[in-house]
């Protein structure tokens, strides 16, 4: 697993590709290398094919074999742009935030139709947590399982219609997806049989 | 593969599981590992060590790229394979030199899991864990956006803070020269055309690339036409569609999302202005155009600069209001003395938008930058203290005050340094500013403003935020301006704290600029060319700035914060540096300007010319103008510090909290008693003043040696006012010390008084002190400029003030002032002094210092200042005075093991010019410095708490000495005396407070030992020397004061 290698070292800009100890293959451009740590840190293409993000992998050089250099590239690197430290720390958090309060949920034994509901609601409402099975939403409405609308219980007020309405659409929504499944399917299955 | 149980294979576990159990989430963890797993790496605490470990950058974190991506990731979703081929997901956190992942919210994941379709249970979820880098085999971080985290990079802000990933570039923003012509052809009111039409791209593509578009304008392709009915069915629906268009559109809930979706351009530009500083750049470029124009213009920049920094929404609003205020009175008369002084502002303002343009700007900048330092260490106060004394200009009685003014002039030495590099002072003023920038900003305008007002109205003064007050107070009187600067300590008192914080912000840079201190130079050039005087000062500044060139590393840092000074220093320019608020230093100059300028628009320029020319012969030139309108300054300046001083005791509190209070302190104080006095000094200031013309010579001498101090530069501005005591401090290391010790104290213990609340703010001052430090090595260059400077202002205080006050006052006023005054301009002295120390080496160095020193104080004013401060501090001070006096010591301690004693030299070596000239100036110069300083100072916090108080002037002295201290002396005192001096500062406080007292007058005895040819003088400026005299006593006691100062430095750190 040790890490030859053409290269003891990698300019910025190259691209390398590469096989991890798990042989897993890695590919991408070099964007950063820490000689002392053999760490060397590439910025691929987004897995998931979204133009605007990129995938960013850690290599620890010393578990990976077969280091290729596809281009090198001698141009210096562009400057760094100065980060907003805070910024990321509070993305830190809330995503942990969000994970744990995710596995809460799960753990509780919420349905996947209470979680789907409740992903649903947090993306409009932001303030919007597990109790128990119960979904608390701005502290005022509190959904319990089945998570219907008529589940929605609170306080009579702007809060409460308003989540209704969230509950209502979601479920509406769910509908439509499925009904929107069939219809493709069957669409998909008249297009093979017009094809055939 | 390695199973190793323990290691890290895995990473090891944070105990910490957010709500589980650390034993249930390990143990679900070492049940998710195969096995093998590393379960021991769970129980790791690598985590902690990785963080705390590098303070220093070490490994990883010297790789500045891989830092970069590593932070970019933070917050994000990443995988993590270890060796043993298990993977964790989780957000990622941070990573440690040693290139530790801390990885939070993690959960393992089965192989098989390409994605995260199954949600981890609670039970599986560690709460953070850390993988060592031998475990690590990949971290993946999916669908990242890079640029998350990307700070904008095109706010004025973003451009002109060249801080990238902790490093401290210089970026120089050049002036748009597009010419006249703003894109002739480019009428942007006047194309209505939305772009392209189609049309026309179709034609453009059908020549350029015989490409023939299909498009059909009907779009049959995608939609069906409208088939319009005349049937009643179809008119039902029409008018329903109609309707609930209607309805939709009317909604003021649909006008809102649209305004959300459109507004993005000027919202959000106003967004971003409205919070930071546009106001005043608006508000500025709104005044540019109008008034000042060109200059204004500039000015406006530096303003923006200014405004890059946070300026609170009170100073803000005053501003506004001064500049409004200022663009209605002083219109015309602004541009008069802008030929005049403007010019030398001119070139500041210029240089401070164009910065990286010209030198000659960033000169001005410079000379900004020292003044903002010193006001960043006196603090907002500072600034607020130069609209204060502005104000107090006006007060023209209050010349008494004036000479309060004098502990200007200690902010002269460092002042002076300013003053001199860039004009003085516009830079000065700026430095007042530069604390509260706004204020500082609005000072320097309503300086030369209220300098020009003064010939025209003192309303224009006032306008700058500040200045409105002030224009009318100083109008008023000078008893009017004291209570005027109270009341504006009061709004500085409100927004100091905030300020303050700025202000250190700004301090730092001013810091920076010490760098650009060159630039100063320009502008002193500049200002030379104006005036012969500045041309001698100039020379000192240049040395300086050279001096301060000499530590790159400050150099940096005094670069942008010359930078920011320039901006300031261009609104001080045009306020009229004189604001003195600048600091003592360039205070003083600007007081003196401004002092002029009030008598005559002329005066006004001339104090420009005269801040920088101060030391050498602008002081002579100076007292003359200053007579009537440096009264007016001074007294403001001086009845703020002298009101401080009462007040301080009760105001100190809230002063120490603001620390710009010290300022409103001194500023009151000048208000009333110290006034009267000041016009006493300002008369003996004249003459003493074309001596110190003298003296400059000697000032220049020590430039060379400021140089070292690079580091004080922004000290320097603070110290400036300090120089003169610092001077006398040195003198004190030399021989006296002792007995100026027990002044020390004692004015140590009065500063506390006042300062108390103004601990917080020291500490803060201290913070940004280090950051002046490295700047003060430039502000002692150009303190020494600033100890010339400081006595022409004293003389033009006395001039100003001497004429009615001048013959009888002077010794009594003295003695009585002194007290108050001494007390607290002693305490900041004492401040200065630290500030100074450096200087004092070069008081050291030379005897003058000594003279000085031992000269006055001692017996009349230290008996006085010891008693008084008892009295003042003890109460209300008690606390803070331990406090204060580690600032004070800090700087003693600091300026002599640290660098800035070489700084302090200059500040000496105005000290001794002035004692060889005469003790009185000396004296005079000596407590100017100090008063400027505590008048900007003061007059910020203080004027809340003391805005009548007698001992304003004092009150401000203790604050800006803390300032300015904690800019020069702490930094200095950081390295090498703040350990030391934290320690000593507990025990040392104590003594002080206590022994201080009785010591002053042991104090003031000594002095006379030490300044046996001085004497005379001394007894004059008795109390200003008594300050001096605290200081030598500080210096044994400065070793305890050290301590104190440690302790400052805490609170600053």
């Amino acid at each position: 697993m040790a890490a030859p290698g053409p290269g003891e070292y990698f300019s910025v800009g190259s691209h390398i590709s590469c096989f991890t100890c798990l042989g897993q293959r890695l590919q991408g451009e070099v964007v950063a290398f820490d000689y002392q740590s053999k760490m060397l840190t590439l910025k691929c293409a987004s897995s998931s094919g979204k133009p605007n993000l990129n995938d960013v992998i850690l290599i620890n050089l010393a578990y990976v074999s077969d280091v290729d250099i596809i281009n090198d590239r001698t141009e210096t690197p562009p400057p760094l742009a100065s980060l907003n430290v805070s910024k990321l720390a509070n993305r830190a958090q809330t995503e942990k935030e969000d994970k744990l309060s995710q596995a809460y949920a799960i753990s509780a034994g919420v349905s996947v139709e209470g979680q789907q509901l409740f992903q649903t609601i947090h993306k409009t409402i932001k303030e919007c947590k597990w109790q128990e099975k119960n979904i608390i939403v701005m502290d005022e409405v509190i959904i319990s399982p089945p998570y219907q609308v008529e589940n929605c219980k609170g306080k009579e007020g702007n809060a409460l219609s308003h989540v209704r309405k969230v509950v209502e659409k979601h479920f509406r929504d769910l509908e439509s997806q499925k009904t929107m499944q069939r219809s493709q399917a069957q669409q998909t299955q008249k297009d093979s049989t017009l094809s055939s | 593969m390695l199973k190793q149980p323990q290691q890290p294979g895995s990473g090891g576990r944070k105990a910490s599981n957010g709500t589980t159990g650390p034993a249930g989430v390990s143990s679900s963890v070492s049940g998710m590992n195969s096995g093998n797993r590393t379960p021991a790496g769970r129980n790791r605490s690598s985590a902690k060590p990785s963080f705390q470990s590098s303070p220093v950058f070490e490994g990883v974190y010297n790789n500045a790229r891989m830092l970069h991506f590593l932070t970019a990731v933070v917050g994000s979703t990443c995988d993590i394979r270890v060796k043993n081929g298990s993977m964790f997901e989780g957000v990622f956190k941070t990573l440690s030199s040693r290139c530790e992942l801390a990885v939070d919210a993690v959960h393992k994941r089965s192989e098989d899991e390409s994605s995260t379709s199954a949600q981890p249970r609670w039970e599986d979820i560690t709460d953070t864990m850390i993988f060592s880098p031998s475990d690590l085999v990949t971290m993946i971080c999916r669908d990242v956006d890079l640029n998350y985290a990307t700070k904008d990079t095109f706010t004025d802000t973003a451009i002109s803070s060249t801080r990238v990933n902790g490093e401290h570039k210089e970026k120089v923003l050049q002036r748009w020269e597009g010419g006249d012509s703003n894109g002739e052809s480019y009428n942007l009111e006047n194309d209505a055309s939305n772009g392209w039409d189609a049309n026309e791209m179709f034609r453009y593509n059908e020549v350029k690339y015989g490409v023939t578009s299909t498009y059909d304008s009907s779009l049959s392709m995608y939609t069906v036409p409208l088939e319009r009915g005349n049937n009643d069915n179809y008119r039902q629906r029409e008018a329903r569609a109609a309707r609930l268009a209607s309805e939709i559109e009317s909604s003021p809930q649909y006008r809102h999302r649209v305004n959300l979706e459109n507004d993005d351009g000027k919202s959000e530009e106003e967004k971003y202005s409205a919070v930071v500083r546009d106001g005043n750049d608006r508000e500025r470029g709104r005044e540019s155009p109008r008034d000042r124009e060109r200059e204004r213009g500039r000015d406006s920049p530096g303003a923006n600069n200014r405004e890059g920094k946070y300026i609170p929404l009170p100073q803000r609003q005053r501003e506004m209001n001064r500049e409004r205020a200022e663009r209605g009175s002083g219109g015309p008369p602004p541009h008069n003395r802008l030929s005049g002084g403007y010019r030398s502002t001119p070139p500041s303002s210029s240089s401070s938008s164009p910065r990286p343009p010209l030198p000659s700007a960033a000169g001005p900048q410079p000379g900004a930058s020292t003044s903002e330092r010193s006001s960043p260490l006196s603090g907002r106060g500072g600034a607020y203290t130069p609209h204060h004394p502005q104000g107090s200009p006006s007060p023209g009685p209050a010349s008494g005050p004036a000479s309060p003014y004098t502990p200007a002039s200690p902010a002269g030495p460092a002042a002076t340094g300013t003053s001199a590099s860039a004009a003085q002072s516009p830079a000065s003023p700026p430095a007042p500013h530069g604390h509260t920038v706004p204020h500082s900003h609005s000072l320097p305008h309503s300086l030369s403003d209220a300098g020009r007002p003064v010939n025209g109205v003192s309303a224009r003064t006032s306008p700058k935020a500040q200045r409105p007050p002030q224009s009318s107070r100083t109008v008023r009187t000078a008893n009017t301006h004291n209570q005027s600067t109270a009341t504006r300590s009061p709004k500085s008192a409100t927004s100091q704290d905030t300020p303050y914080l700025d202000t250190s912000s700004v301090s730092l840079p001013a810091g920076k600029t010490s760098g650009p201190t060159p630039l100063f130079m320009v502008d002193v050039n500049e200002i030379l060319g104006a005036a012969a005087k500045r041309s001698a000062e100039s020379p000192s500044s240049t040395e300086d700035s050279k001096s301060n060139k000499v530590p790159s590393v400050q150099q940096r840092t005094q670069i942008e914060e010359l930078r920011k000074f320039g901006k300031e220093f261009r609104l001080q320019a045009s306020g009229g540096s004189s604001s003195s608020p600048s600091s003592p230093a360039a205070a003083t100059p600007p007081a003196v300007s401004e002092v002029d300028q009030p008598n005559a628009a002329k005066p006004s320029s001339d104090a420009s010319a005269e801040a920088k020319p101060l030391p050498p012969a602008p002081s002579p030139s100076q007292p003359q103008p200053q007579p009537s309108p440096a009264p007016a300054e001074d007294p403001a300046k001086e009845t703020a510090s002298t009101p401080g001083a009462p007040t301080a005791a009760s105001t100190t509190a809230p002063v120490s909290d603001r620390q710009s209070p010290a300022v409103p302190q001194p500023a009151r104080t000048p208000g009333s008693e110290d006034a009267r006095s000041d016009t006493a000094e300002r008369t003996e200031g004249v003459a003493d003043q074309v001596k110190k013309s003298t003296l400059n010579p000697n000032a220049k001498e020590f430039n060379p040696i400021k140089p070292q101090m690079p580091m004080t530069k922004p000290n320097t501005a603070p110290t400036p006012p300090r120089p003169t005591p610092n001077a006398v401090v040195l003198p004190h290391p030399g021989g006296q010390g002792p007995l100026y010790n027990t002044p020390y104290l004692s004015y140590v213990s009065q500063i506390h008084s006042v300062q108390p609340p103004p601990m917080f703010q020291y500490s803060m001052s201290t913070v940004s002190q280090g950051k002046y430090q490295r700047t003060k090595g430039s502000v002692v260059a150009q303190r020494s400029d600033h100890g010339n400077s400081a006595p022409p202002m004293l003389q033009a205080a006395a001039s100003a003030a001497g004429a009615p006050l001048v013959a009888s006052p002077y010794p009594q006023s003295y003695l009585q002032y002194n007290p108050q005054q001494y007390g607290q301009q002693q305490v900041i002295q004492t401040m200065t002094p630290y500030p100074g120390q450096p200087m004092y080496p070069m008081l050291q160095g030379g005897a003058r210092m000594i003279g000085q020193g031992g000269g006055p104080h001692p017996q009349a004013l230290g008996p006085p200042g010891g008693p008084q401060f008892p009295t003042q501090g003890d109460g209300q001070q008690g606390p803070q005075q331990g406090i204060y006096a580690p600032q004070s010591f800090s700087h003693h301690s600091g300026a002599v093991h640290q660098p800035q004693p070489s700084s302090t030299p200059t500040g000496n070596q105005p000290p001794p010019q002035h004692a060889a000239p005469s003790p009185g100036q000396n004296a005079q110069s000596g407590p100017q410095p100090q008063s400027l300083y505590h008048s900007g100072p003061l007059s910020a916090p203080t004027p809340p708490n003391m805005p009548p108080g007698h001992t304003s002037p004092q009150g401000s002295y203790p604050i800006q000495g803390y300032s300015i201290h904690s800019h020069q002396g702490i930094p200095p005192s950081y390295p090498l005396g703040q350990i030391a001096q934290a320690h000593v500062q507990g025990a040392m406080s104590g003594p002080h407070h206590s022994g201080s007292h009785g010591q002053p007058q042991l104090l003031m005895l000594q002095p006379p030992q030490q300044g046996p040819g001085s004497v005379p003088q001394h007894p004059q400026h008795g109390p200003q020397q008594g300050g001096h005299q605290h200081f030598y006593i500080g210096h044994p006691q400065a070793m305890q004061v050290q301590t104190h100062p440690a302790s400052f430095h805490p609170p600053g750190n």
